[in-house]
């Protein structure tokens, strides 16, 4: 009998994935009660975020339930224009006035700000979801793809974004998917850029040179460690995405790119309100600017808590 | 006698419907060092919204043939052998014509014309050769002349004899109404320079072959000289979509600066910033104020021309529809805008145009249905009578609007229209509409999008050509930068909706409007429906007879509107003095195109301004009249 280099002791035969399962393994995000309890007392801690994130609740409840409490004419001008009275103060049947058409400008805030809260939401789900996979993959396998790769993101954030949007909407004609897809398209680069910088860091910890030498397989140790363990700035960009979203909306709804009528965003709000701001209708701007303003800002907030709270989680493992 | 036409298109209606802007005038006063007398009076013009002139040869097809790009453009610089207007009546003003009155004789079938003694500002006169080059380039390349039409000019002259420098004989292949052939016909003829017959840079003045040649004898020389004349503008006859790389030379391309008008252009960029100097040969009555310059300010949207006004930095501009603060109407004018009225006077005209947009009658668009179904005149009906004219002039233009219900303008008061297109022949209905289109085999389908179900041609079915399951869905693209058409065309979508006829609406600039909205034919024959936002100003076809725009094959009809009966009608009023009665009422009733308000100008003049009012009804521009 011939001995092997090294001893007697068998060599040790790769883990299935599911063997894999049953481990306890250092890197792997597993959902335990202590880390959503952190996350949570952390968040509480912030007292703007909390306001601001009951503030987010209200701007979903006003403009997906409002319409059906609060009913209004918002598309048939041919009816508002017969009759409402155009640019009219508020009052009790108008609690905020009427637009230049004679919309009711409470049930156009609601009507608009359904389409700025889709395409935000949506918009900065598909631009995370693209860019987390695109800058998992280039930081995961490095070398001539992730060169090839990065170049690609670095020629994409050299383009002004306002000027590729504008130029993307002009040749295609706007709708509430194109929208989402376009604001997506230039919204994706900065987490690839930001997600490849953390799967650089993730690959070379140690628990995850032990899947590699356990036999897992690429795809589990992205899916399962690498993305799981970058949820935090995942998470924090996701919610900053969905702020820049509804900000790029407006400003294409502000240069009347936004969605064509009967629809309306409060970009395009504010950008007719602002054709009468001459005459005093503040009516027609103020209101709508609040609504962006103030979804912004508390997006924002909430984005900052999030960090804070998944940071702690780190911190504690 | 009869009378002359012309005609000529209105784009830059879209000037008056976004309230019309005319002209300006103003003062800074740079002054220069020393004596007063060598200060600088800038006279500014606000321009409507993205309408930038974009053409500077004056003989165009239909994608130039604009206000902005003829009245207030190039007849600042290319004095037209007739000049129209006096104050808001549209009619001949030989003071400020080359030519003397026409004379006819021999049973109207020849026409003379005298010119009078104006000069090019290379020295050379304004001779009946120059009236010669425009029309042996006519005759050569008539399909290229927007405001050609079968069977008129130049069809309808036999020969034209040169009988001394300032003498021509027109000689014509039958009898026509003399006042037609002068609004109508003689109005088309801009004269030009014999240096512009070349056709080739450096060559020697004439020596293209087209202004010295007999009537009619030298149209392949005409050719080689539009093509090179057209390229010089930024226009390649070969290639029509190409884009017009030539605007940034207007101004330094020795071409263009020989002139018979009271300017000549030193500044031009392809924004629409355009600055004129006075040229100093003009042989006009009134000449420009010595060392001044004209201004023409580009606009994106009338928002910006509100606030320069509000800033007071251009001299004379048009009041936004949203900014007018108190109605009024044509007659009765309200007070001007609280923020405007310390420094500008509100003026208010009727433009001498019909406001429309057309149908494409040959369009492949809709799966091949659209032109089919507007063939259809239970269709447009329907659609017509969806248009609220009467409302929307009072709740968007807040009174200061015309209606449109036929060919034929209702203001200025005049004596061609009639009683039955000025009382509507299709009131707001929507029942009746939708009537209408039930009793054609549609399935209506409100908000939505009706369908023909019951396809042939009888009287109860959708009509011939159109296919089971067509759909009254339609493309519309529309002016960008005017509130007022925004607020217009989405109104009327809603209106249209109505009875489940679903327009998708989309902008574009007031000049890609008017390029795509071109006769056409074939499979790349897709646009449906386009609006520039302005109609038809009868210029320079001032005789109201439609023959540019509706009449078979007209280099304006956009459409490519065709009816048998519409063509006699306007055959009719060209050789005859029979009143227009007969040919409007059809059309009223035939609905060609789709009749819409018609705004008025809304002019602010700037206080201290003189010869800027009263405002063109024609949208021309005399800034040698104003001073400060």
């Amino acid at each position: 009998m011939t001995l092997d280099p090294g001893g007697a002791t068998p060599l040790p035969q790769p883990l299935s994935d599911e063997d894999l399962d049953t481990l306890i393994e250092g890197g792997e995000a597993v959902s335990d009660g202590g880390f959503f309890r952190n996350m949570i007392r952390v968040f509480s801690e912030n007292k703007l975020a909390i306001v601001s994130f009951f503030f987010l609740i209200f701007m979903l409840l006003f403009c997906f339930l409002g319409p059906h409490l609060y009913v209004t004419n918002q598309t048939n001008a041919q009816e508002a224009l017969l009759n409402s009275t155009q640019n009219a103060h508020p009052s009790a049947s108008h609690w905020l006035g009427t637009d230049e058409t004679g919309f009711d400008i409470v049930g156009r805030l609601m009507f608009g700000g359904q389409i700025s809260l889709i395409v935000g939401f949506f918009a900065a789900i598909v631009a995370t979801v693209v860019g987390v996979g695109y800058g998992a993959l280039s930081g995961f396998f490095g070398g001539w793809l992730d060169a090839l790769l990065m170049r690609f993101v670095d020629m994409g954030l050299s383009i002004p974004v306002l000027f590729l949007l504008i130029a993307l909407v002009t040749i295609y004609r706007p709708t509430a998917p194109l929208l989402i897809v376009v604001i997506a398209a230039v919204s994706w680069l900065v987490p690839a850029r930001l997600i490849r910088s953390e799967t650089l860091s993730l690959r070379t910890r140690e628990y995850v040179q032990a899947v590699r030498v356990m036999g897992g397989s690429r795809r589990r140790i992205i899916g399962r460690h690498i993305i799981p363990n970058s949820v935090g700035t995942i998470v924090v960009f996701a919610t900053f995405c969905v702020a820049d979203s509804i900000l790029y909306l407006a400003a294409l709804g502000f240069l009347g790119l936004g969605v064509p009528a009967p629809q309306t965003d409060w970009g395009t709000m504010l950008s007719n309100g602002v054709n009468y701001a001459a005459n005093g209708y503040w009516w027609e701007i103020y209101p709508v600017g609040f609504c962006i303003v103030f979804t912004v800002v508390a997006l924002n907030y909430v984005g900052d808590a999030l960090r804070d709270a998944l940071e702690v989680r780190l911190q504690r493992r | 006698m009869k009378g002359h036409f012309r005609r000529f298109l209105a784009a830059g209606v879209m000037v008056g419907a976004l309230t019309t802007g005319l002209i300006t005038t103003l003062p800074s006063i740079t002054a220069s060092a020393g004596a007063a007398s060598s200060a600088t009076t800038t006279f500014t013009w606000a321009e409507a919204p993205q309408t930038p002139p974009n053409f500077i040869f004056p003989f165009m097809g239909l994608q130039f043939f604009s206000v902005s790009n003829i009245n207030t453009f190039q007849f600042l610089m290319y004095r037209p052998l007739y000049w129209f207007g006096n104050g808001e009546s549209p009619t001949l003003n030989l003071g400020l014509s080359l030519g003397r009155a026409p004379v006819y004789s021999n049973g109207n079938t020849t026409v003379v014309v005298n010119l009078k003694n104006y000069n090019w500002s290379n020295g050379t006169t304004v001779s009946a050769q120059n009236v010669m080059f425009w029309m042996n380039m006519l005759h050569a390349e008539k399909s290229n002349w927007a405001d050609y039409s079968a069977g008129a000019l130049p069809d309808d002259v036999k020969s034209i004899t040169v009988n001394s420098p300032t003498q021509l004989t027109f000689t014509l292949t039958a009898a026509v109404n003399p006042y037609w052939f002068t609004y109508n016909e003689l109005a088309q003829i801009t004269p030009m320079p014999t240096a512009w017959d070349i056709s080739t840079t450096g060559a020697a003045a004439g020596s293209g072959g087209c202004s010295a040649a007999a009537f009619g004898t030298s149209d392949t020389q005409c050719a080689a000289v539009y093509t090179y004349l057209s390229n010089q503008s930024g226009y390649n006859p070969s290639n029509p979509d190409a884009t017009n790389n030539s605007l940034s030379t207007y101004a330094t391309n020795p071409l263009w600066q020989t002139v018979d008008g009271p300017y000549h252009l030193t500044k031009f960029d392809a924004s629409g910033n355009i600055t004129m100097a006075p040229n100093p040969s003009y042989s006009g009555p009134v000449k420009p104020l010595k060392n001044s310059v004209f201004k023409e300010i580009p606009f994106t949207t009338d928002s910006a021309e509100f606030n320069a006004l509000v800033s007071g930095s251009i001299d004379a501009g048009y009041l936004p529809t949203q900014d007018i603060t108190s109605s009024g109407s044509l007659s009765a004018p309200g007070a001007n805008n609280s923020r405007l009225s310390n420094n500008y006077n509100l003026k208010v005209a009727p433009s001498w145009s019909i406001n429309y947009f057309p149908y494409n009658f040959q369009s492949t668009g809709d799966g091949g249905n659209a032109g089919a179904i507007f063939s259809q005149l239970y269709f447009r009906q329907a659609f017509q009578i969806l248009v609220d004219q009467s409302l929307y002039i009072k709740k968007i233009n807040k009174g200061y609007g015309v209606p449109t219900y036929g060919p034929v303008p209702v203001k200025p008061q005049n004596s061609f229209a009639s009683v039955y297109e000025e009382n509507n022949p299709y009131p707001y209905s929507s029942s009746k509409a939708i009537n209408l289109l039930k009793s054609h085999g549609w399935t209506i389908k409100a908000g939505g999008t009706s369908t023909c179900t019951n396809p042939g041609s009888g009287a109860n079915q959708c009509g011939k050509g159109i296919a089971s399951g067509a759909k009254l869905a339609f493309n519309l693209q529309y002016a960008s930068g005017s509130t007022q058409i925004t607020q217009l065309m989405n109104a009327e979508k809603s209106s249209w909706a109505q009875a489940g006829i679903n327009i998708t609406l989309s902008q574009a600039s007031f000049n890609t409007v008017l390029g795509n909205a071109v006769p056409c034919s074939g499979a790349s024959c897709t646009w449906e429906l386009a609006n520039w936002g302005a109609g038809w100003i009868f210029a320079p076809d001032y005789y109201p007879t439609g023959e540019a725009i509706f009449q078979t094959g007209a280099g304006s009809n956009s459409g490519s509107y065709s009816s048998a009966t519409n063509d006699a009608n306007i055959t009719a009023t060209n050789t005859t003095n029979t009143s227009l009665t007969t040919y409007e009422n059809y059309l009223a009733k035939n609905l060609p195109v789709v009749f819409q308000p018609n705004p008025v100008a809304i002019g602010e003049i700037k206080k201290g301004l003189k010869g800027a009012t009263p405002l063109s009804t024609l949208q021309q521009l005399n800034p040698e009249n104003w001073r400060f």
